[in-house]
């Protein structure tokens, strides 16, 4: 099982990234974003999704990268209150309603098999530029309606 | 629209959190089963804001073989106290014994389904 994973975001997009932990031991979580963006760092422990860190960033106009912009999450916890640390076991998947994106990142410190020792959400949204231009024009139409409304009043 | 019922698995931890990516006030209830209490969190906020958290454990029998099910409803207020069903969808994932229910609201405004979010989260281990 991997100790890592590498996920790809899309370019100019404004993310908002959240750590949660289910944990007696403390969990620490690192995401290292590709050059541009400085490596974030959450630590904490707790239990029911207590939140550890959430920062926001927007991802740069290009990439060398085709799939997208490169953020590598790996998660380690420790036994002794952080002065040592171990690798925790991670996987993640994709999850779309309509617009909204989210990456979920989750970890396993082999405690207890439950993959929820600290997972992280990576969430943005993406409406069509179609529909944001027809919206926007719709918007427009309805103010000039309201407007020679109110004129005629 | 503006409610959905998601059937939990028996006997699971089951943590309910509300976000918001929005100005008007939105509000999400969780209704379980009578007679437990209805789960409301209320607030407004850009970039994923916590509105709330809340778990629970569902019972270890239920007669509907589907699971059991909790009501999620998503509402916005633009003010004066009255609130609107917002459209919501639904998605799922499950990483190895994580799994994850999203419930997405959009009230109205920019279409990017993102006003309210709940989320569902529980282990399912064995």
């Amino acid at each position: 099982m991997a100790t890592s994973v590498t996920l790809y975001l899309p370019l100019s997009t404004s993310i908002v990234l959240q750590s949660f932990a289910n944990a007696a031991w403390v969990q620490r979580v690192s995401i290292r974003p590709e050059a541009v963006i400085s490596p974030i760092t959450f630590q904490g422990q707790g239990y029911y999704d207590t939140p550890i860190g959430q920062t926001t960033f927007t991802t740069p106009a290009s990439s060398p990268n085709p799939k997208g912009f490169a953020v590598t999450v790996s998660v380690d916890h420790s036994r002794n209150g952080g002065q040592t640390w171990e690798p925790s076991v991670v996987d993640w998947a994709p999850c779309q309603v309509m617009y909204y994106n989210l990456y979920t990142v989750a970890s396993e410190d082999a405690t207890n098999n439950t993959w929820d020792d600290c997972t992280t959400y990576f969430s943005w949204s993406t409406a069509p530029k179609a529909l944001n231009e027809t919206r926007t024009h719709q918007e427009s139409q309805k103010h000039s309606e309201h407007q020679e409304r109110k004129e005629r009043a | 629209m503006g409610a959905v019922t998601v059937y939990l698995p028996l006997a699971v931890d089951t943590v309910v959190k509300g976000f918001t990516n929005a100005s008007y006030q939105q509000r999400i209830t969780i209704t379980p089963p009578s007679p437990s209490q209805p789960i409301v969190f209320t607030g407004s906020g850009e970039s994923n804001k916590q509105i709330g958290s809340a778990h629970f454990t569902t019972p270890s029998s239920w007669p509907d073989p589907l699971g059991y099910p909790i009501d999620v409803k998503l509402e916005y207020s633009t003010g004066g106290g009255n609130w609107n069903a917002s459209d919501i969808f639904t998605g799922s994932c499950t990483i190895q014994a994580y799994n994850l229910t999203v419930v997405v609201s959009e009230d109205g405004i920019d279409g990017d389904w993102n006003d309210g979010v709940c989320m569902i989260s529980w282990p399912q281990v064995g």
